[in-house]
């Protein structure tokens, strides 16, 4: 393929934007992932390219990409938080690019939950930290 | 502790941006098997004492955490670069910015892989929403740059799933194109 201008990549996105159907117009869904050291060191990275491609693939759209740094919870990196309407905010904990996929077919297309990679509590040293600020 | 150095890469970027930086300049240099990489930003910048401690694991900020008392992605990227003879240097000052710059043959036996740039560029790109983040990349003579408010102009909200895999197949292509010789 020959070098792409910047016309040619407004012209990509507008002919991906026309292939996809929208399922839900006006609901955006998040994802949020963990991209600090200890995300990072994880394969975060990877994780973020498996939601794209996932994403992608599946034609799921109204999907916003978003980053954090370290939440305290480097013990289950990577960590992602999955936002949407209709089902609460979750945290989900070792996920790995196949995970990822996984996530993308049943939470955001089926809205039922991944189970056995639920991770919702930070580290203890983090958790007596919040708990000494409420005393 | 990170796989390639475009992991470092990013972590480095990632530290940037949650210092506030308006502006993130990163260059990504090639010539034959030396790689140089460059991370100049205007964020809150360092105190000289603070600075003195980077190479230490056992010291951080604490801004995100005040019981936690480690930092690792610097110490161990600098002590992977002078691992493999490579040269690294740090430049702080408060309310002025840091620019940290290393180099290495990639060639040599320890050299820690380079891995994914348009991976990490992409996901530099989603992450610094609040800053001009401009990319340089070149290899040999040859060079293209990104500038994230061109690509906001272009494209829009950078953030969704369309918009990132264009700029995916874009940066990919870019990359390609430089490897052929094609400027």
């Amino acid at each position: 393929m020959g070098k792409m201008k910047l016309d040619d990549l407004k012209k990509l996105r507008e002919e991906k934007r026309k292939e996809l159907s929208r399922r839900d117009p006006d609901k955006r869904k998040e994802i949020v992932i963990g991209m600090g050291t200890c995300g990072i060191a994880a394969g975060a990275k990877e994780t973020f390219d498996a939601f794209l491609d996932e994403c992608d693939k599946q034609g799921v759209t109204d999907i916003v990409m978003k980053q954090t740094g370290c939440m305290g919870l480097c013990h289950s990196e990577p960590t992602v938080e999955i936002k949407m309407q209709g089902i609460p905010d979750i945290v989900y904990g070792k996920v790995d690019p196949e995970v990822a996929r996984k996530i993308v077919r049943k939470h955001l297309i089926d809205k039922a939950l991944v189970n056995d990679h639920i991770y919702d509590k930070p580290a203890a040293d983090i958790m007596g930290e919040e708990t000494e600020g409420k005393e | 502790m990170h796989a390639t150095l475009s992991d470092s890469l990013l972590d480095l970027i990632q530290n940037a941006h949650e210092a506030g930086a308006h502006s993130i300049i990163v260059t990504i240099k090639q010539r034959s098997s030396h790689m140089e990489f460059s991370i100049a930003d205007d964020g809150c910048g360092m105190e000289s004492e603070v600075l003195a401690r980077i190479s230490d694991p056992f010291s951080s900020d604490s801004a995100k955490h005040a019981s936690r008392r480690f930092g690792l992605g610097l110490p161990f990227l600098k002590q992977g670069i002078e691992q493999c003879a490579g040269t690294f240097d740090i430049r702080s000052e408060p309310g002025v910015g840091t620019s940290i710059c290393f180099a290495l043959d990639s060639n040599h036996i320890d050299a820690p892989p380079v891995g994914n740039l348009v991976s990490t560029i992409v996901s530099a790109l989603c992450m610094c929403d609040s800053a001009e983040l401009v990319c340089v990349r070149s290899y040999e003579n040859r060079s293209y740059t990104l500038r994230r408010s061109e690509l906001v102009e272009v494209l829009g909200d950078l953030a969704t799933t369309e918009s990132l895999c264009a700029i995916r197949t874009f940066i990919s292509n870019a990359e390609e194109n430089l490897s052929s010789g094609e400027t």
